[in-house]
C-alpha cells in the first residue's frame, strides 16, 4: 500500500529521470496520482514514462489542433488547447489515448472520442479517492528506477558538507 | 443583523520586501504559528490527555501511549524507548537508530496495532506504515541534559536551572514525518478534521505529546517528579536540515497563504485607531519579556550571534520609542511599526511579531486561511505580451542576474543517492550538477523571459514550441495571483543562505531559540513554556518564553 503523496512524489522524480521537462513532469505526477486514486491502470503512466521523449509538433487551425509527440509531452498541449477554447484535437498515436484521457480528467475537461480525435463532451469525470492506493510492483519498480536517475551518488564531501551538519550533531 | 464586515487594515507590507531571504531569515514565531493555533484549539475543546499504557523498565526502555480527543476524534501517540548504544547515536538524518521513536495514530490502537507500531517505529524509514499512522517521528536524548536531570532527581534535587536554561529540552527530534511518508496517511485523511485541518497540525500535536513523554520518562528513570516550573521550561528540541527548503519552494500556494495571513494580521493591528490601558500594559510586558528572551538566547554561530547582539543592542532604543505619547496617540501600532524601519531587519521582525501578540481577537481567526487545497494552475489563453508584463512587474529580482556568472549559479540542489536527502553542492567544485533538483526558479524564469515574444500569441501556443518553459510559466502566473508565493532571491546564488528558508518555515511552526550549526542546519526549541497536559486552561501566553524560576 502506498500513499497518494508517495505516488505523486515518485512519479515526479521518475518523470524527471525519464528526461521530461519539469512542467511536464509535474503534470505527469498529477496524472499518476489521479489514475491510481480512481483505481485506474498505473501501467498507463509507466508507458508514458518509458516512451522516448519526442518534441511536440502542433498545427493550430481555427477548427482544431493537430498534435504529435510523446504522450507526456502532448497531453499538456492538448489540455491547453481545450482551455484556450479549441473544439477538438487530433493526435497521432492511439496508444496515447489513456494517458491523454487521464490528463484531461485532471484538467477537468470532459470528452467525446472518435479514434484519435477528441472534443469537449459530457463524459463523467471520476473523482479520485484518498489513499492508500496500490501500484503494481512491476510498475513501481520501473518508477523507482527512473526516479533514481535524479539522485546524485554520494561522495565524502557531500556526506560531510552537503546537508550542512557534518556527520554527527549530537547534543 | 450580524455585522460581517472585515476589520479595517492598512496596506500589507509588499512582497518585494517581505519575501527576500534576509527578512524571511529573521522571522520570529507569532500567535499565528501552528503550535499556538493547535494549543488554542485543544484548550477550546477542553481536551484532556491520558496515558493509558506505561510499560517501561526501570532504566526507561519500553513503550507508552498518550491519548487525546480533539474535534470529536481520538488520537494516540505511541512512544517507544530503546537502549541505544552510544556509538550509534547521531542526530543526523543519516542515522539508523534512535533513543526514542513515535507514531501518532488515528484512533486508539488495538493490542495488535500497538505491537506493530512498537516493532516498526524504531525502524523509521526502513519500515512501512499504514493509513492510520498520521505522523512518524524519533528523538534522541540530549546528552548534555538528560543524564543530569535523571541524576538530580535520583539525588532528590531538581536539576540545575542554568543547565536547563542553556539546553531547553530533554530530547531532540530529528524528523517529524507527515503526509504520506513511508506509507503513513496522506494529509487528505485529516484535512477536514476539526482541529487538524490547519497546516502541520498533526505534526504539532505529535510534537507536543512527545514533549510530555520526555518529561515522564525522565521522572520515571529518576524516580521523582520534576517541578511544574521545570517541566514547563522544558520544550522539545529539533534539528532541521535542508529538507525544509524544497518544501517551501514546491508549495508556493501554501507559502503564500502563510505569508498572507501573517501580513494581513500585521496590517490589521496597524489599523487599530487607539489602545486602551490594558493593551498598552500588555505591550510593555511583552517588550520586557522579549528582552529577557534575547538575554537567554545564546548561540555559537557567529552570524546568528551577531544578529542577536544587534537586536539586544537595539531593543532598549526601541523600548524608548514606546512613549506614552506614541501609545496613547492615533494608530499607535502603525506608528511603532513605521518607526521600526530605523532598526535592523531582525529587530523589525521581532517588533512585528510582538505587536500581534495582544490582539488575538483581531487576528487569530485568520489562521483558518493558512491551509489551501489548491495547486498552481496554468492559463494557456493569456497572451505572451501579458505574461512578459507580469515578468517585468514581478520578477525583476530574478531577471537582473547573469546566470552564466560563477556567483549566480554557484550552488546546485540535489538529492543524495545514499540517503535520499536534499543537499546543496558547489557547482564549480563537485560532480552532480547535471542531476540538480530544479529549485533554480529565478534562472528558469529568466530563461523564459529571454524566449518569450512580446505579442498576442497565446501562452498555450508558445508552450507548444517551447515546452521546457512550462514550469516557469506556471510560476509566473501563480505569483501574479498569489504575491507571497515566491522566495524572491536566487536560490542557487553564492550568497544564498538556506538557513533563512528554514527559519521562516520553523517560525511558522512556532519554533524559537534558533541555533544554527551551519548555513543549512539549525537546532531549535519547540513548546518551551507551552502548557503542560493539565494546563490547557492557560494555553495562550507563552510567546518567546523566558525561563521561569
Amino acid at each position: 500500500m502506498l500513499s497518494i503523496n508517495e505516488v505523486q512524489g515518485t512519479a515526479l522524480k521518475a518523470a524527471r529521470g525519464a528526461g521530461l521537462p519539469l512542467g511536464q513532469a509535474e503534470d505527469l505526477s498529477r496524472v499518476a496520482a489521479y489514475l491510481v486514486g480512481i483505481g485506474g491502470d498505473a501501467g498507463v503512466v509507466t508507458a508514458a514514462l518509458q516512451e522516448p521523449v519526442r518534441a511536440v509538433q502542433a498545427s493550430w487551425d481555427a477548427d482544431g489542433v493537430s498534435v504529435s509527440g510523446s504522450a507526456a509531452m502532448i497531453a499538456p498541449v492538448i489540455c491547453d488547447a481545450f482551455r484556450m477554447g479549441y473544439a477538438s484535437v487530433t493526435f497521432d498515436d492511439l496508444r496515447h489515448s489513456s494517458y491523454i484521457g487521464a490528463a484531461l480528467a485532471v484538467a477537468g475537461v470532459p470528452l467525446w472520442w472518435d479514434g484519435c480525435t477528441i472534443g469537449r463532451g459530457d463524459s463523467e469525470i471520476l473523482p479520485a479517492k484518498p489513499g492508500p492506493v496500490t501500484v503494481p510492483q512491476p510498475d513501481w519498480d520501473i518508477w523507482l528506477a527512473l526516479a533514481s536517475r535524479t539522485y546524485v551518488p554520494e561522495t565524502e564531501t557531500s556526506r560531510r558538507d552537503g546537508a550542512g551538519a557534518g556527520l554527527t550533531d549530537n547534543d | 443583523m450580524k455585522d460581517l464586515a472585515l476589520p479595517a487594515q492598512k496596506a500589507l507590507r509588499p512582497p518585494a520586501k517581505v519575501m527576500r531571504l534576509r527578512r524571511m531569515g529573521a522571522a520570529f514565531p507569532t500567535r499565528l504559528s501552528f503550535l499556538r493555533t493547535l494549543l488554542r484549539r485543544l484548550a477550546a475543546d477542553n481536551a484532556t490527555v491520558t496515558r493509558p499504557i506505561w510499560r517501561m523498565t526501570p532504566e526507561g526502555f519500553g513503550h507508552a501511549t498518550y491519548q487525546v480527543r480533539l474535534g470529536g476524534h481520538d488520537y494516540t501517540l505511541v512512544a517507544v524507548a530503546t537502549d541505544l548504544p552510544a556509538e550509534e547515536r547521531t542526530d543526523r538524518v543519516i542515522a539508523t537508530a534512535w533513543d526514542t521513536s513515535y507514531v501518532l495514530y488515528d484512533g486508539i490502537p488495538t493490542e495488535a496495532e500497538l505491537a506493530r507500531i512498537v516493532t516498526d517505529a524504531p525502524r523509521q524509514e526502513a519500515a512501512r506504515f499504514g493509513p492510520r499512522d498520521l505522523v512518524l517521528s524519533r528523538a534522541n536524548k540530549s546528552v548534555r541534559l538528560f543524564d543530569h536531570v535523571v541524576a538530580a532527581l535520583r539525588a532528590g534535587r531538581q536539576p540545575d536551572a542554568d543547565r536547563l536554561r542553556r539546553t531547553g529540552y530533554l530530547m531532540r527530534t530529528t524528523a517529524v514525518y507527515g503526509n504520506g511518508k513511508f506509507g503513513i496517511a496522506d494529509r487528505g485523511r485529516i484535512a477536514a478534521r476539526p482541529g487538524l485541518s490547519g497546516p502541520f497540525m498533526a505534526e504539532m500535536l505529535a510534537v507536543w505529546l512527545i514533549r510530555g513523554f520526555t518529561h515522564d520518562l525522565a521522572e520515571h528513570i529518576g524516580g521523582a517528579p520534576l517541578s511544574r516550573v521545570t517541566r514547563r521550561n522544558l520544550g522539545i528540541g529539533n534539528a532541521t536540515g535542508l529538507g525544509m527548503a524544497p518544501f517551501l519552494v514546491n508549495h508556493p500556494l501554501l507559502l503564500d497563504a502563510w505569508m498572507q495571513v501573517r501580513e494581513t494580521a500585521i496590517a490589521r493591528v496597524r489599523a487599530i485607531p487607539a489602545l486602551d490601558a490594558d493593551r498598552i500594559g500588555r505591550i510593555y510586558d511583552l517588550v520586557t519579556r522579549a528582552a529577557g528572551h534575547l538575554a537567554e538566547w545564546e548561540v555559537p554561530d557567529h552570524i546568528a550571534a551577531d544578529r542577536i547582539a544587534t537586536i539586544r543592542a537595539e531593543w532598549p532604543d526601541f523600548a524608548a520609542t514606546l512613549t506614552p505619547e506614541v501609545l496613547t496617540g492615533p494608530e499607535p501600532i502603525d506608528r511603532i511599526i513605521t518607526q521600526s524601519a530605523q532598526f535592523s531587519v531582525d529587530t523589525q521582525e521581532l517588533i512585528a511579531a510582538l505587536m500581534l501578540e495582544p490582539f488575538g481577537d483581531l487576528v487569530d481567526g485568520l489562521t483558518d486561511c493558512m491551509a489551501t487545497p489548491f495547486v498552481p494552475d496554468l492559463d494557456p489563453a493569456m497572451t505572451c505580451a501579458d505574461l512578459a508584463g507580469l515578468i517585468a512587474r514581478d520578477w525583476d529580482w530574478a531577471c537582473a542576474a547573469d546566470y552564466n556568472s560563477a556567483e549566480a549559479c554557484a550552488r546546485f540542489w540535489y538529492v543524495s543517492e545514499a540517503k535520499l536527502e536534499p543537499r546543496l553542492g558547489d557547482r564549480h567544485a563537485e560532480d552532480g550538477a547535471d542531476l540538480e533538483t530544479p529549485l533554480d526558479i529565478a534562472r528558469q524564469v529568466k530563461a523564459l523571459a529571454c524566449d518569450l515574444p512580446d505579442d498576442a500569441t497565446p501562452v498555450g501556443r508558445f508552450l507548444g514550441d517551447y515546452p521546457a518553459h512550462r514550469a516557469a510559466v506556471r510560476r509566473v502566473q501563480t505569483l501574479a495571483a498569489h504575491p507571497y508565493a515566491e522566495i524572491r532571491d536566487n536560490l542557487i546564488g553564492a550568497d544564498c543562505l538556506p538557513i533563512d528558508i528554514l527559519r521562516c518555515k520553523l517560525a511558522f511552526f512556532g519554533a524559537a531559540r534558533f541555533d544554527p550549526k551551519s548555513d543549512r542546519w539549525t537546532r531549535i526549541t519547540l513548546c518551551q513554556g507551552a502548557p503542560l497536559f493539565d494546563e490547557l486552561d492557560n494555553a495562550d501566553d507563552w510567546w518567546l518564553p523566558v525561563a521561569a524560576h
